[in-house]
């Protein structure tokens, strides 16, 4: 008996054995594998060209710096697309990287959903990673070269990191947000607006970077031979989507106040003309250090109505004149007229947030979302018009953080 | 008798196990019926197997912890009684095929960077039959053994998506049309019914304490655990939720404290599905248990041998239709589900209760 | 068959049994009766044997019908032998047997002095504080350094003789009020079933007493350290001392055994606690790290963060190996290794580790052979593996195991081979205490001295898995 059993043991050795050494089975080589870190998406005349940006080790292993290799493949559907990347490289496309989806502005006119459900259909990409537009082709953006990291989707990935984001103007939203709010009774959706900023404009000199750190020159698209400029990138902006589609685009200061009511922004800065304590009237960088809000729609004369109460607590941080020393002896401190200033500017961008979202019909407020989940029996009668019926009613207090 | 369970060892089999096999299809398969009244579903089939346990427990103690089958020997005739028995046989592969093929699409699908063969999976019927020739004994023991590991993977993957998710989103907790409720109740049936394991473990407890009643207090365990999971599922993945299958495991990616070192979730996702391998095994070994009451083998493999054939011309034919054969299921097969899972038990334990038979116990 | 009177005739069929050439055979006159002292040249004090039996056997009136002369032997255990059987026997023991013309019976005198190795530290559990004593090879030494600790009536030795030629002394040692009967019972039975031709150390006593011969895990636990047997005693373990091996077994053995060292109860709690966390983690790190490494590259790749990957396809870069071959190759250099430097004398050890750590893993990793991280993992897998000497032999077989389910099938087939593992260790028990006990099944209350221990305040009873007869340990006044 104990025989036999030790030959079953043996036979089933040898047969892991075997499989150990041959993984004949369905296995690619980790060498062959293309770690797809960031994915560009742009529209064509027949279908969608794919950026994928992968990225490369050094080859010494000693070194942390990596290259990265820029391929660009076609098709009629994204699968097809990405399928072509090995086609053409030989390297088997691995998408579980890739925490950055870049939609180039040609598929404003589309509906961009036709392009994000590959992804969520997909269970080889996951649906945490971070999706946003950029001004022109999402190629050019991936071929940029940043200071910031070799690896130009990986220096932009940087600016939607979520701790970041609290304490910035970026909006983010990853595939699975969008989704969410797309299938949602609001069916909305947002995503940060990425442009390029060459650095010479930032103030840093126009500095140049050697194209040669790329690789695989004879593959898809590459960064150009030669000189080329290094940029830095700029996600203060947000688009807004209605069913899919683009509908309008919110500032900078829009997609900040719109970030102070929907997510837990711990530091903003934003600027406000006010006067000092003598009447002199100057710029003043205000530093947004808390808040909290409470939004509640009520329904009233049988329209949505919208309240919205926030409070922030601000500190003067930086002013275009010397400050006062009132101000500089009192840690920061907002004067009245500093306050109001600062209650204003948010409200204003608030209500042209509202605005843009009844104009546009995208409900960024998710309205028939809350009517759906607080006020179902009212639902499909307030449904379809909430948007145009929304009545608001803000109220911003501005606190002195000491 | 040496082949035996403890109470605690079929406690930590009520209060962890019968979680793992709710975890893969059925928090997308009701999101798809019922959306945000999902875990309404899975709530009303609980209490129903609440009841369920409480029946089975007091057959149990009606027949004095006995074997099941010499009880139904002696409560109905011998032909009766295999047939029954037999029935049960054939309904515990039936029942196990869901998990394991869940197992299985979860496996691939998920764990594996490019999908693999079957040929990886196949080992897991290896495994099943190694645990089944062991027996119970080595089963409970298997069980409490790795409750550290199972506390560690379902405690991370609650406590890391706790505050992912959106909680309005389950509002309004009724809904539209209450009847998707009852609807999503029904259909999910296939995937409860699990106290129908213990009246199965009759006869090989022991120790019996306080008459079973610390395996309710398991079960409260099971319902929160269940409950908290689906309405986390629900949470995170909101509208969506109909297409995620087999996420539950991952979906304490969206931690934010996750979202700097890697994707350390996955070992908890790895220590939930090894935890998995062991449910899926439990009906196995009874519908060994029941082959081999109904035909008697002399020799032990004989059993587990037709189980594990069986299962694997199962999983083989039907891999690549999984999502039909659980409509299907859910559908028709469903009313055998009922059948042998709450009709046959109640009126079983209705027979035991009228009668003092004076089983010896196990 | 019974001695002859004629010494000639004892000496011949002496002799015609002992043809060995270390057999002597020393002739003196006991008054006017020749005699012979017959013994084995290396096992008997020659001086004993003149000093304290042949010159007082001078002093004595001698009679066929007397055999109380025996007792003016100065040499304890001495006495009459009536048969060839049992001279044939004390000679071979190392006794030495006087035979006298005339006389139908013989004289054992227990004259025996075998080489003996000092007590000293056992190089394979040295400790930084606590007891430095080692068991020898002699089982009278190591009887004694036991009974210098447990000075008990209750202390219980008993003595078997095993081996059909080898004739090893076995002894088996338990406090009579604390070890369970049925245990006691249970390794007389099995160690008395025992039939070979000879027990040449303690591993023999062991393979033939587990229930499962061909399992890798030990069902019987070993020590080399008398401060360790006592404590296992005291707890209720049975110990069992051969002749010739300076390792002791105690069971029954439970698997968590190997994860306690003896300083954790000497060093403070918390430190104690952190070792054995420690080890247990370094155990797990040892067996799954080269398994878990080579399934993540080949099968889950997203389980390593991006930058590491990148170090590790950059490094990976031209090897001509795959990943699993790779990690196979490095082991398997590893074992080789490892298995020249115990055989080889020391200081040519200290030559083969330059030679084969920094020479081999350098020019390795630079001839592009293998890459680092490969290197680092499997040195970091052989660095875990010795925690737990003990089970150095069982996680070096199982490491390869894993490694091999986990090049071949990913980690689905670590997860399975884990299940199937633990299956079988809660399916087996050590002399009918179950294995992975206080795990499995748990027992609460002997948690208190398991993978974490508790205060040495707190553990005022014996563990409940060994079923004791008295369970009080100590009595404190709190």
């Amino acid at each position: 008996m104990v025989f036999k059993r030790a030959k079953i043991y043996v036979i089933i050795f040898i047969g892991l054995f075997i499989i150990y050494f041959t993984q004949d089975y369905t296995l690619i080589n980790i060498e062959k594998t293309a770690l797809i870190v960031t994915l560009g998406v742009d529209k064509t005349e027949n279908g969608y060209e794919i950026t994928s940006q992968i990225a490369v080790p050094d080859g010494e292993s000693t070194k942390t710096t990596n290259k990265e290799a820029v391929i660009s493949s076609n098709g009629k559907t994204l699968y097809e697309a990405v399928s072509s990347i090995s086609d053409k490289t030989g390297w088997y496309p691995k998408l579980s990287f890739c925490n950055l989806i870049v939609l180039g502005e040609s598929l404003k006119s589309e509906n961009v959903m036709d392009v994000l459900l590959f992804f969520i259909r997909s269970y080889k990409i996951e649906d945490s990673a971070i999706v946003c537009t950029v001004k022109g082709q999402a190629k050019e953006l991936l071929l940029s070269s940043s200071p910031l990291d070799n690896i130009s989707g990986l220096s932009l990935s940087k600016i939607f990191v979520k701790d970041y984001e609290n304490a910035s103007r970026v909006y983010t939203a990853s595939i699975k947000d969008f989704c969410t709010n797309y299938y949602s009774k609001s069916s909305f959706g947002y995503m940060p607006y990425v442009k390029t900023i060459p650095t010479d404009e930032s103030g840093e000199g126009g500095k140049t970077v050697s194209a040669s750190t790329t690789t695989e020159p004879e593959t898809g698209a590459q960064k150009q031979g030669g000189e080329q400029q290094l940029v830095i990138y700029d996600a203060s902006t947000c688009y807004l989507y209605n069913k899919g589609y683009y509908v309008t685009e919110l500032t900078s200061d829009e997609t900040l106040c719109l970030s102070l009511i929907n997510k837990k922004v711990k530091e903003a800065f934003f600027t406000i003309t006010a006067t000092d304590n003598d009447g002199v009237l100057g710029e003043y960088l205000i530093d947004i250090l808390k808040s909290t809000r409470k939004v509640d729609l009520k329904i009233e004369n049988d329209k949505p109505t919208l309240y919205i109460n926030l409070k922030v607590w601000a500190r003067v941080s930086d002013a275009n004149s010397t400050e006062s020393m009132d101000i500089v002896s009192n840690l920061g401190k907002l004067n009245d007229n500093m306050k109001f200033k600062t209650e204003t500017f948010i409200t204003n961008n608030i209500v042209n947030v509202i605005d843009k979202s009844k104009k546009s019909g995208s409900d960024i407020f998710e309205i028939k979302n809350q009517l759906y989940k607080y006020h179902t029996s009212k639902y499909k009668k307030l449904n379809l018009t909430a948007l145009e019926d929304l009545q608001y009613k803000i109220n911003v207090t501005c606190l002195n953080y000491l | 008798m040496t082949n035996q369970i403890s109470q605690k060892q079929l406690s930590i089999i009520i209060g962890a196990g019968f979680t793992l096999t709710k975890i893969y299809v059925m928090p997308a398969f009701l999101s798809n019926i019922a959306s945000e009244s999902m875990w309404l579903c899975a709530l009303l089939s609980i209490i129903l197997d609440f009841f369920l346990l409480s029946i089975v427990l007091k057959t149990i103690n009606n027949v004095n912890n006995a074997p099941l089958y010499d009880v139904g020997n002696a409560l109905y005739t011998a032909p009766v009684n295999k047939c029954i028995t037999l029935l049960y046989a054939i309904f515990f592969m039936v029942k196990a095929f869901i998990p394991i093929v869940e197992q299985k699409n979860s496996i691939e699908l998920t764990f594996y960077e490019t999908e693999p063969s079957l040929l990886t999976f196949m080992p897991f019927f290896i495994v099943a039959f190694y645990v089944i020739i062991k027996g119970f004994k080595p089963f409970g023991r298997s069980y409490e053994m790795c409750l550290w590991v199972y506390l560690f993977g379902m405690l991370s993957i609650l406590l890391l998506s706790l505050f992912a998710g959106d909680y309005t989103a389950l509002l309004p907790i009724i809904g539209e049309n209450p009847t998707r409720i009852l609807t999503g109740f029904l259909k999910s049936l296939i995937w409860f019914g699990d106290p129908i394991y213990i009246l199965f473990f009759s006869g090989y407890i022991s120790n019996i304490k306080n008459k079973l009643k610390g395996l309710k207090k398991s079960y409260l365990i099971y319902s929160v655990t269940t409950i908290s999971l689906l309405v986390i599922f629900y949470a995170v993945f909101s509208t969506i939720a109909p297409r995620q299958y087999y996420a539950t495991l991952k979906m304490s990616k969206y931690s934010i404290a996750l979202s700097n070192i890697g994707r350390f979730d996955y070992i908890s996702a790895f220590m939930l599905a090894a935890m998995c391998v062991f449910q899926t095994c439990l009906p196995l070994l009874f519908a060994n248990l029941c082959l081999n009451k109904c035909f008697n083998f002399k020799r032990p493999f004989v059993a587990p041998i037709i189980v594990i054939t069986l299962e694997v011309v199962f999983t083989v034919l039907l891999q690549n239709s999984f999502l039909t054969t659980i409509e299907f299921f859910s559908n028709y097969v469903i009313w055998f589900f009922i059948i042998m899972n709450y009709i046959l038990p109640f009126i079983f334990y209705l027979t035991t209760r009228r009668k003092s038979y004076g089983f010896q116990a196990g | 068959m019974k001695l002859f009177k004629s010494l000639d005739e004892n000496l011949n069929k002496i002799k015609g049994t002992l043809i060995s050439e270390d057999v002597l055979y020393f002739n003196f006159k006991v008054q006017n009766y020749l005699a012979t002292a017959v013994y084995i040249d290396s096992l008997t004090d020659k001086d004993l044997l003149g000093k304290l039996a042949i010159s007082p056997l001078n002093s004595i009136k001698l009679d066929a019908t007397n055999k109380e002369i025996f007792k003016n032997i100065n040499l304890p255990e001495s006495e009459i032998i009536e048969d060839f059987d049992t001279a044939i026997q004390n000679i071979i023991m190392g006794n030495s047997v006087i035979f006298i013309d005339g006389l139908d019976f013989a004289i054992s005198t227990a004259s025996r002095k075998p080489a003996v190795r000092p007590v000293g530290e056992p190089p394979t559990s040295s400790v930084l504080k606590g007891p430095r004593e080692g068991f020898v090879e002699n089982i009278q030494i190591n009887l004694s350094l036991i009974r210098q600790r447990i000075k008990s009536p209750d202390f219980t030795y008993e003595k078997l003789t095993i081996g059909k030629y080898s004739q090893t002394t076995v002894g088996i040692v338990y406090i009579n009020s604390i070890a369970d009967n049925k245990i006691v019972k249970k390794v007389k039975e099995k160690l008395s079933k025992i039939n070979v031709d000879g027990i040449i150390d303690s591993s023999y006593v062991i393979k033939n007493i587990s229930e499962r011969k061909t399992s890798m895990f030990k069902e019987v636990g070993t020590t080399e350290k008398p401060d360790i047997l006592t404590a296992k005693l005291l707890e209720g373990r049975i110990g069992i001392i051969v002749d010739g091996s300076p390792i002791v077994l105690t069971v029954p053995f439970l698997f968590i055994e190997d994860f306690q060292s003896a300083e954790d109860y000497y060093l403070n709690t918390y430190r104690g606690n952190i070792s054995r966390i420690l080890r247990l983690s370094a155990v797990i790190f040892a067996v799954i790290l080269p398994a878990f490494f080579v399934s993540a590259q080949l099968f889950h790749l997203q389980l390593i963060p991006l930058n590491f990957l990148l170090t590790i396809v950059g490094s990976i870069k031209g090897i001509p190996l795959s990943p699993s071959v790779e990690m196979f190759f490095t082991l398997f250099i590893f074992e080789v290794l490892n298995e020249a430097s115990i055989r080889m004398p020391k200081y040519v050890g200290i030559a083969m580790s330059v030679v084969g750590a920094l020479v081999l893993g350098e020019t390795a990793v630079n001839a592009g052979i293998v890459s680092t991280p490969t290197i680092m993992i499997v040195a970091l897998s052989g660095i875990c593996l010795y925690t737990v000497p003990d089970l150095t032999e069982t996680l070096s077989v199982l490491r390869l195991l894993f490694l091999i389910i986990a090049g071949a099938l990913g980690g689905y087939g670590i997860i399975l081979f884990t299940y199937a593992l633990i299956t079988y260790l809660a399916s087996i028990s050590s002399f009918g205490v179950p294995y992975l006990a206080p795990y499995a099944p748990i027992i609460k209350h002997d948690m208190q001295d398991g993978i974490t221990m508790d205060f040495y305040a707190n553990i005022k009873t014996r563990p409940i898995a060994l079923k004791s007869k008295n369970r009080i340990r100590k009595k404190f006044n709190d």
